[in-house]
């Protein structure tokens, strides 16, 4: 087990057109034992990052250090790491078994028997004892996830590195697989250091999540941190599903109002204290927002906007409804047994409390929903990324 | 050009094998159009190959000499004569028969180790990353393209004892004292390996070429992260995912030494010494010097036989389900 602390990372690769800046200028410290998953879209240097770390990229500037040591010049055989490929990169040339032994035959000098009481415990405890024998091409998908992190955990490593390795799975074993890495993890409480463009993978899995995007960082924290209270308009769009809604909003402070063609919404004193930038983008996450049909007895009628429903996904245990302000799209989810259907009138309430803002220029938050973030559950959030 | 393709598949198509070939007609569109796409090749390879093997077998079982040599069809059927003389080490014929199919097999095995350890070292050096590696690559390929009989006649004039470049080098840099006769006495037969293998490596180069660069980084890059250096890189990982690759080259490699004719025929000449007495030259130099062609034929039906008996032993044991392994 190791602390990781990525300092001033930077990493530019040559192209022709000039370099380009895949990584910029990234700080993070992992803690002993912690879970990190890196997240964000493709080509927003997640990868990367992780291929610095494990020293299968040189680092272009800054530096990386296990405990007190700087490996940032090491080669990967130094580090003490294993990984775990998004295609497993199992030997094909090799059965399980041999594929496990690898790492402990190049870089121990266990014997033999050692070696492989080694690997047998790990199968025993991935429960893949019955394919030692067999060679990946024997293997299902989901086997030879198995052996992977097989051949990654039977070398009892200071650091785990997970390159997006269930996006090869179904949808149905990458949740199977969701859990029992989490299990394991706990049970073998080595820093692992994880990297997904899946959101739900992120928010389910993770101690802190990392989210990246162009080669920058946008933000560290518990998931529910990034999820209620992200810094940016960037963060707050990318975790959740469905993603929350933006709308253009103008800010009347005069007023003491916020201000869209189509409908004026009032502001604390408080809320209107923080504004300092006339153009703003007002976001409210889909399960946030309730839908009524009759304005006239609602408590709040001054924080009600008029849509028309375009679209209703009926989800099963929640029906995703769409609806049109005025040209703009916003998503609410609600009860599996609305009535809503395409082309109704309807009103949407957006709460004061569920709010959040967002400078228009520079995305950051300036405001925040109220959701309790302290709390291990995690947003109850339908999922279509899994199938993705 | 589309139109073109389509008018000479419907072309294709009007041809009707089925009036000659029974089992043609319970083919399906496609195969019967894959058919009639092999057809040339096949009706080419019957002419340049499987004709003359059949007339030179033919012939192994008659007494085809000089007085028979105009009219080969009049000559007396002998049955298994020619081959219990060519066979019989108490003969001269005999005797010298097996002793240049043992140089047929020096020859071939050798020439298999020098091209294979020069193709690899060269295709692992071209598939390192460095600037012109492809100016490098058709440098390397020259030997190859070059016209071989080209080639060849340039190594016998560097191999000469006197004038040859070769002891002329050796003498002025001090490793030799004596001029050396490369292409006379028992040196012959390694002058030949090498000149032939130069001429060979490239092939095994490109082919081994390619199957580098079909080996997943990946792979290599686990193996980092598992602890190995580049050689246990090449050991584990490079060597065996070659397999399939050199499997081919190596059969490919026997058998085209082994019926090599050209190598030893300019390099050594008609009347090549002992030692570059390959199977192919003496069989040449028995049957059309002594005008034994029924002797020739049989002689040559024996080569062909141990051949394919080896092609087919190493297909059986090398080509087994392993063979396809390394192709993920």
């Amino acid at each position: 087990m190791s602390r990781v602390i990525i300092d001033n990372l930077t990493k530019e690769y040559n192209s022709p057109g000039g370099s380009i800046v895949a990584v910029d200028d990234l700080n993070l410290a992992i803690d002993d034992g912690e879970f990190v998953v890196f997240v964000g879209p493709s080509g927003c240097g997640k990868s990367t990052t992780l291929r610095c770390v494990a020293g299968l990229e040189t680092v272009t500037g800054g530096s990386i250090q296990f405990d007190d040591e700087d490996v940032t010049d090491q080669k990967p055989k130094e580090r003490d790491i294993a990984m775990v490929f998004q295609n497993y990169a199992l030997y094909p040339h090799m059965t399980a078994r041999e594929n496990m032994a690898f790492g402990l035959k190049m870089s121990t000098d266990l014997s033999k028997e050692e070696i492989n009481e080694r690997v047998e415990d790990t199968a025993e405890m991935m429960g893949i004892e019955e394919l030692l024998e067999d060679k990946p091409k024997a293997l299902s998908g989901g086997q030879q996830q198995r052996v992977a992190l097989g051949r990654a955990i039977v070398r009892d490593p200071e650091v785990f590195l997970m390159d997006e390795p269930l996006s090869n799975l179904d949808a149905k074993l990458r949740a199977q697989m969701r859990t029992e890495l989490q299990q394991l993890q706990n049970e073998l409480d080595v820093t692992t250091v994880y990297v997904t463009h899946d959101q739900t993978e992120a928010m389910t899995m993770g101690d802190r999540i990392v989210v990246l995007n162009d080669g920058q960082l946008q933000q560290v924290g518990t998931p529910l941190e990034c999820y209620h209270r992200p810094a940016n308009q960037f963060v707050a769009g990318f975790l959740g599903s469905p993603p929350m809604n933006f709308l253009t909003v103008e800010a009347d402070l005069e007023n003491g109002a916020l201000r869209n063609s189509m409908f004026t919404l009032p502001v604390s004193d408080s809320v209107a204290a923080e504004i300092d930038s006339p153009n703003l983008v007002l976001g409210i996450r889909p399960e946030h927002i309730e839908l009524t049909d009759t304005p006239e007895t609602h408590g709040e009628p001054d924080r009600l906007i008029e849509t028309e429903v375009t679209v209703t996904e009926p989800m099963g245990d929640v029906t995703n409804v769409y609806l049109d302000i005025g040209g703009e799209s916003v998503t609410v989810t609600t009860d599996g047994k609305t009535g809503a259907s395409a082309g109704d009138r309807l009103y949407m309430h957006v709460p004061a409390a569920k709010m959040h803002l967002f400078d228009a220029e520079t995305g950051d938050a300036i405001k925040h929903s109220d959701e309790p973030i302290d709390s291990t559950s995690v947003p109850e959030t339908s999922s279509p990324a899994e199938t993705a | 050009m589309a139109s073109t393709t389509r008018q000479f598949r419907r072309r294709l198509a009007d041809v009707q094998f089925g009036n000659y070939l029974p089992f043609y007609s319970r083919l399906s569109e496609e195969q019967r159009f894959a058919y009639k796409l092999l057809a040339p090749g096949l009706a080419m390879m019957c002419i340049i190959h499987f004709l003359p093997i059949i007339w030179g077998t033919l012939i192994s079982f008659m007494g085809v000499n000089s007085t028979y040599a105009q009219q080969w069809h009049r000559a007396p059927l002998v049955g298994l004569e020619n081959y219990f003389d060519v066979l019989d080490p108490g003969t001269v014929v005999g005797s010298r028969f097996w002793f240049s199919i043992r140089q047929t097999v020096i020859f071939a095995v050798g020439s298999l180790v020098v091209t294979y350890v020069l193709g690899l070292t060269a295709a692992l050096v071209l598939n390192q990353q460095f600037k012109g590696r492809f100016v490098a690559r058709t440098l390397l390929l020259l030997p190859w393209v070059a016209p071989v009989v080209v080639t060849l006649l340039i190594w016998r004039m560097m191999f000469q004892q006197q004038s040859g470049i070769i002891n002329n080098i050796l003498l002025s840099i001090g490793l030799i004292n004596e001029p050396i006769y490369w292409l006379i006495g028992d040196n012959a037969i390694w002058t030949l390996v090498l000149t032939h293998s130069w001429t060979q490596f490239p092939l095994v180069m490109i082919m081994l070429y390619a199957g580098l660069q079909g080996i997943p980084e990946q792979l290599y890059e686990a193996a980092s992260i598992d602890g190995a250096g580049r050689w246990e890189k090449f050991r584990y990982i490079t060597f065996p995912q070659l397999k399939p690759v050199s499997a081919v080259v190596v059969l490919l490699v026997m058998l085209w030494t082994m019926i090599n004719f050209t190598a030893p025929y300019v390099l050594l000449g008609a009347q090549p010494p002992r030692s570059g007495q390959v199977g192919i030259l003496y069989i040449y130099e028995f049957a059309f010097s002594n005008y034994q062609f029924g002797r020739g034929a049989a002689m040559s039906v024996v080569l062909f036989i141990i051949a394919m008996t080896m092609a087919m032993i190493y297909y059986k044991y090398l080509f087994d389900d392993d063979f396809t392994e390394g192709d993920e």
